[in-house]
């Protein structure tokens, strides 16, 4: 079961920045990702590897998403960037589980940072997405 | 190309203008007149370097202009938002500030952009846009 999600995920980090141009795509990495996180507590030892692995998808994507400057494109992406937003809550809810914290102590640890430190980034792109939506929206307007 | 100017334009440019600022920024008006000579059609100008952004009728550009009484070229000039509309080629003067100086300012950021293009499209609205004389 979780080999099925690693081949997904490695699938993911395959496609990189380019395939999440393209929000389907992304609306289907999350139904993996929400695969990955129902069968997180499944089997423990492979916890951490698939949490890298997330990570470095989520990093991919932050990266992606902070240093675009196509404006049209980060709002078509909007939909996109709220759903990781909101994963990205859950997996620090995951690592703010005391039950999970006596099995990984400092992984858990360097994670819940690491993921802190991706939403605060989310949540700064979805400030900048919301303003250059405004204003061309008021472009629109005129 | 007809040029208009919002009431937020003509407020930057009072600014600059003072008096007190004519050794600083005096030349504003003529770097503004001359570069509108040099780049004399709607064309010109909409191509001119660079754009901040734009929708299927509307693109906003961010023109640097000299202040020769700072002696910096254009990195250290003015900075000139236009909006150029595409369905009847006017040009609107959106916001001019400078980039060095005791007004001078780093940078635009969206919400300031925002605020700027609002007020362009309220005073077009109102029937408030001014016809800009070169």
């Amino acid at each position: 079961m979780t080999s099925a999600i690693e081949n997904n995920f490695n699938a993911i980090q395959k496609k990189t920045s380019h395939a999440l141009v393209e929000q389907k795509v992304i609306l289907s990495e999350q139904e993996m990702i929400d695969g990955f996180l129902d069968k997180l507590t499944e089997t423990k030892k492979d916890h951490i590897k698939l949490i890298k692995e997330y990570r470095n998808l989520i990093d991919t994507t932050v990266d992606y998403l902070s240093e675009s400057r196509n404006v049209n494109e980060l709002i078509s992406l909007s939909v996109a960037i709220e759903s990781l937003i909101d994963i990205t809550k859950r997996l620090i809810n995951i690592f703010d589980d005391t039950r999970f914290n006596d099995f990984y102590l400092n992984e858990v640890k360097e994670y819940g940072m690491l993921m802190n430190d991706i939403l605060e980034i989310l949540v700064d792109v979805q400030g900048r997405v919301s303003n250059d939506k405004k204003l061309m929206d008021l472009l629109d307007s005129i | 190309m007809q040029i208009f100017c919002s009431t937020e334009f003509a407020k930057s440019l009072n600014l600059l203008t003072k008096q007190k600022f004519s050794t600083t920024y005096g030349t504003v008006k003529a770097e503004i007149s001359a570069f509108f000579k040099q780049y004399d059609t709607f064309d010109k100008v909409l191509n001119k370097s660079y754009m901040l952004r734009e929708n299927k009728f509307i693109r906003i550009n961010k023109v640097r202009l000299e202040n020769p009484l700072q002696n910096s070229g254009k990195f250290g000039g003015y900075r000139l938002i236009i909006l150029c509309d595409k369905r009847n080629d006017d040009v609107g003067l959106i916001y001019v500030y400078p980039k060095t100086g005791p007004h001078g300012k780093d940078s635009t950021t969206t919400e300031f952009l925002i605020k700027i293009v609002k007020k362009y499209s309220e005073d077009k609205k109102a029937g408030k846009l001014i016809k800009y004389e070169l």
